[in-house]
């Protein structure tokens, strides 16, 4: 991870949904994955294009799988790198780091 | 199932390249999917949705977050921060959609307005003319500085002189010479010219088959050759590449054609088909001024070098023709000024100053929407201030709402622009140069551009600078609601007078102009203009070589027509009324030749026996020309009163006689004053055209019923008499009155229009101020009513405010108006520029207007019930 910087929200969000899919992640799967578990509506076009950024700063591989059907295009899968499970994984760290110190008035504390 | 098509369009403009083909495949299936689960119609609105959230995670990619030069972040943020002003200005947008609305439109007519007019003037005033290197050619003149002539035509012989000695600019010239062209089907009449060999090779004009003229051809004997338009060779010749070695009939006279032209080539203003060159026989005059040469600066000569070295050429051919040349010199111009002479560009200011003075109204209306606007956001801006935005902050966000609204203006009014320009130039004259040209272009677009962000920064300012001037503390104390005092109004009132001044000046000039019009449509020409048919006929030399012949034939076509009973008289002249003019100098016998500055100078024409009759003109003394005036008998000429006053005030000037071309005539009568191409009368000298028979005349027909019903009996009569010889020009004396005056009287018209848009303008500013100034007052006016003041008091006030405010405005514009008329003097065609009715009416007028536009809000005032005003408390 080069200095100062850090990752994106929903940046975060594809690569914990890269590690939790596995070898399934494929474009559509890690789409359906994030609606399912954020309840956000999300962008098609952003997951693509966050995972096209990925690959490209090297957390990300894309590999081809097997056609679907005859005649069908074969879909993307995508698997997290070394690099980009450290990104994570050191993303992790600091908001725990951050959370660890949290003192909250009794009033905002959460129900 | 198709997906939708706008969205998809769209995504395929925004989507990075790398992941295009699979998003849209993505979105495609689960399109396809929810169409089948939730129906098409939440499938779209889901794609849709999908469509618009593409866009910011796509700008993204393609603006790299992490920059790393300053520079570029730096950009980025400001960019980021138009972007914010942008969005934060449509949100403002949507509170107040009514007003905006009205400031689009408005805008949109000012802005249209101006592309519209500007595409007329650029047209005449500034683009380059279509010709290779325009700005080489030049228009060769001869000036008369004794007189004041300027920009005067020159005489054949001394046009050889200049283009012999000139070592600065290659020379050539021109002048009109209709033929009637006899082979192929039947006569017509061709609009030709006769010209110097090298006309086309000065213009850069290449023929498309053939050759130009060569210099010997341009000698009498060997000039029997013609070159022919690419129009007239499609029309006639079937575009036959042969026609060039074939021989064609003019006049009677074999021409063997020796090139056709490129279809691009045309001369402003005039559709010559057909050219032949001078056949010079050395022998030409010096005193008779024919041309308008032209000319191409050599390659490395200037304008003024030329200037220089013609008026040189011109002393030296003063000194050795001295009877013919002496006071005369030469100058040059660009090629512009003789195409578009100085009434088109007097004619274009005018316009251009009053369709700018229409798009300042409109400034100054918006201007007050958008005041409207910022005070009704006062608290909001106080908040944004207080909050840290800083006051630059907030005056690009004012700049950039005026801005956008502007912009939209712009888009709307060249989309209007696009539907005007064709119906501006169709109400132009066709006869006048480049016509066909004006349009709507890069040009024009980019000028709509530069108007359209002038008129953002104009309307921007004002509610900037209020804003700027506000107090926050004041702003968030007056809790949203404005206090007795009422803010901006010093602003706003400036305005309004600035719009009733505007609109006072533009409405005084546009009535004398349309006063000037309308004058000279229904004035009094001296000639009768009701019922009267014109045509020419022209009879060629080869066959009509002696005045016996052409008197013969002429006398014969008189009576002919005259024993028709649709005709009620019969003449002719050699120009009719309004169709063009001819002058001579002359002198009186016995007198002392005067100087140059001094010499008589008149019209004249020829006429045929009861031409008088015919048009109405009644003698006041002697004779009219009859027919005993014969080339054998005593040469005759009839005056008219102002020529006769002129030169025998106070006594009769029959018996007289002038002297002229070598000849003493007698005069036999005086004739009223009648009016030609001149809006006044000027001396005027007839002769008999049997006494000196000319080829080529103008018959007139005053008919028993509708004069154009008298056409084909003029075209059989023609042909009975001679089969080949065509008939043209043909028109009423009504179509040549609304004709010769077309190029003056458009001016009024369009003035017009912008005047009554300007007075609409006006009335809705003081509408608006004063129905604002209501708004910001209504409790006082309650409080006035509960404390018992009168209903008519209240409403008497806030007139009273309009009227001051229009006053004051109109008074500012009597003075503007009364420099500006005078610039006008050229349209005004007599109409004296400081006409007091016109003034008096207009200031009238506009007061009216804008005392009834303060009415509506008058009223509103009155109906303030004080009840609802204290309960609000």
């Amino acid at each position: 991870m080069g200095k100062g910087e850090y990752l994106g929200e929903f940046e975060q969000i594809v690569l914990l949904s890269l590690a939790r899919l596995r070898s399934e992640a494929s474009g559509r799967r890690i789409y359906d994955e994030l609606v399912d578990v954020t309840g956000r509506e999300i962008s098609v076009a952003a997951v693509y294009i966050t995972l096209a950024r990925l690959a490209k700063k090297g957390y990300v591989r894309s590999s081809l799988g097997e056609p679907e059907g005859a005649g069908g295009k074969p879909l993307k899968y995508f698997s997290l790198e070394p690099a980009g499970a450290r990104a994570l994984r050191e993303s992790h760290d600091q908001w725990q780091r951050l959370w660890r110190g949290a003192q909250f008035h009794p009033e905002l504390k959460a129900k | 199932m198709r997906s939708p098509r706008i969205p998809t369009f769209m995504l395929r403009r925004v989507l990075p390249a790398e992941v295009r083909e699979e998003v849209l495949r993505d979105l495609d299936d689960r399109y396809e999917d929810l169409c089948r689960w939730g129906g098409r119609w939440a499938a779209s609105r889901w794609y849709w949705a999908q469509a618009l959230r593409a866009v910011g995670p796509a700008a993204k990619d393609r603006m790299p977050r992490h920059t790393r030069t300053p520079v570029a972040r730096r950009t980025r943020e400001r960019l980021e921060s138009v972007v914010g002003d942008i969005t934060l200005a449509f949100r403002a947008f949507w509170r107040s959609p009514g007003i905006i609305a009205v400031a689009v439109i408005s805008l949109a007519l000012g802005i249209g307005a101006n592309t519209a007019i500007f595409s007329v003037v650029d047209t005449f005033m500034f683009r380059p003319l279509s010709f290779t290197e325009p700005e080489r050619l030049v228009h060769v003149y001869a000036t008369l500085p004794e007189r004041g002539w300027n920009y005067n035509e020159v005489s054949i012989a001394n046009f050889v002189d200049f283009r012999e000695q000139s070592r600065t600019t290659d020379i050539a010239a021109s002048y009109a010479r209709d033929f009637n062209l006899s082979s192929g089907d039947g006569p017509e009449r061709i609009n030709g010219e006769r010209a110097s060999w090298n006309y086309f090779r000065v213009l850069g004009v290449q023929p498309v088959h053939g050759r130009t003229f060569t210099a010997d051809e341009e000698q009498r004997g060997q000039h029997h050759v013609a070159i022919v338009s690419n129009g007239l060779w499609r029309r006639r010749f079937g575009a036959a590449p042969s026609l060039v070695g074939q021989t064609v009939q003019l006049d009677g006279e074999q021409y063997t054609v020796v090139g056709i032209l490129p279809p691009t080539f045309r001369w402003y203003g005039s559709n010559t088909e057909i050219w032949t060159p001078f056949g010079l026989a050395g022998d030409e005059s010096r005193g008779s001024n024919v041309l308008k040469p032209i000319g191409r600066l050599r390659p490395d000569a200037t304008l003024e070098q030329a200037n220089t070295e013609l008026s040189g050429i011109a002393r030296r051919l003063e000194g050795a023709y001295p009877e013919s040349n002496r006071g005369w010199g030469a100058g040059v111009q660009g090629l512009h000024g003789l195409i578009f002479p100085e009434q088109f560009e007097t004619g274009s200011l005018i316009l251009t100053v009053a369709v700018a003075f229409v798009l300042l109204i409109t400034c100054a209306n918006v201007a007050n929407l958008m005041l409207t606007r910022v005070v009704r956001r006062g608290r909001e801006i106080a908040l944004r201030r207080a909050l840290g935005a800083g006051r630059g902050r907030i005056v690009r966000q004012l700049l950039t709402e005026a801005m956008i609204v502007s912009v939209f203006g712009g888009v709307v009014g060249v989309v209007g622009a696009y539907i005007a320009v064709p119906v501006l130039a169709g109400l132009l004259p066709g006869t006048l140069p480049r016509v066909e040209d004006i349009g709507v272009d890069g040009r024009v677009l980019s000028f709509a551009l530069v108007v359209t962000l002038l008129t953002g920064v104009l309307v921007g300012i004002a509610p900037v600078f209020h804003s700027s001037r506000s107090n926050i503390t004041d702003a968030l104390r007056e809790g949203g609601r404005s206090a007795v005092g009422v803010r901006g109004v010093g602003l706003r009132k400036l305005l309004v007078v600035s719009e009733v001044t505007l609109a006072m000046t533009l409405l005084v000039a546009s009535v004398l102009l349309v006063k000037a019009f309308w004058r000279v449509q229904t004035m009094d020409y001296g000639w009768g203009r009701e019922n009267v048919l014109t045509f020419r006929v022209s009879l060629p030399e080869a066959q009509y070589e002696s005045g016996e012949t052409v008197t013969g034939f002429y006398r014969e076509l008189l009576s002919r027509l005259a024993s028709d009973p649709a005709a009620l008289a019969v003449s002719g002249t050699t120009i009719p009324p309004l169709q063009g003019n001819t002058n001579t100098f002359f002198g009186v016998p016995g007198r002392e030749t005067p100087s140059i500055q001094q010499r008589p100078l008149t019209e004249f024409r020829f006429v045929f026996p009861g031409y008088f009759e015919t048009m109405g003109i009644p003698v006041l003394r002697g004779r009219g020309l009859g027919d005993q005036d014969r080339p054998t008998t005593q040469p005759v000429v009839v005056i008219n009163e102002i020529l006769a006053d002129r030169y025998w005030p106070g006594e009769s000037p029959v018996g007289r006689q002038v002297r002229f071309w070598g000849e003493t005539r007698e005069i036999v009568g005086v004739v009223r004053n009648t009016l030609d191409v001149r809006h006044y009368a000027e001396p005027m000298m007839f002769m008999s055209a049997f006494q000196y028979p000319r080829r080529d005349m103008g018959l007139l027909i005053r008919t028993v019923g509708e004069p154009s019903s008298a056409v084909e009996l003029a075209r059989a009569t023609v042909a009975d008499l001679a089969a080949t010889l065509p008939i043209y020009d043909v028109r009423t004396m009504e179509e040549a009155i609304s004709e010769r005056w077309g190029g003056e009287t458009v001016v009024a018209k369009i003035m017009g229009c912008l005047a009554v848009v300007a007075l609409l303008l006006a009335v809705a500013g003081v509408y608006g101020v004063i129905s604002y100034m209501v708004s910001q007052r209504i409790r006082e006016m309650g409080i006035r009513m509960a404390l018992g003041a009168e209903r008519v008091t209240v409403l008497r006030m806030v007139l009273r405010q309009g009227a001051t405010l229009t006053v004051t405005g109109v008074a500012i514009g009597i003075l503007i108006a009364s420099f500006v008329t005078r610039s006008l003097s050229f349209f005004l065609l007599g109409v004296n520029p400081y006409d007091l009715t016109t003034f008096g009416t207009v200031a009238l007028a506009l007061c009216v207007a804008g005392v009834a536009g303060a009415y509506l809000p008058a009223r509103r005032a009155t109906k303030a019930d004080p009840l609802d005003v204290l309960r609000a408390e």
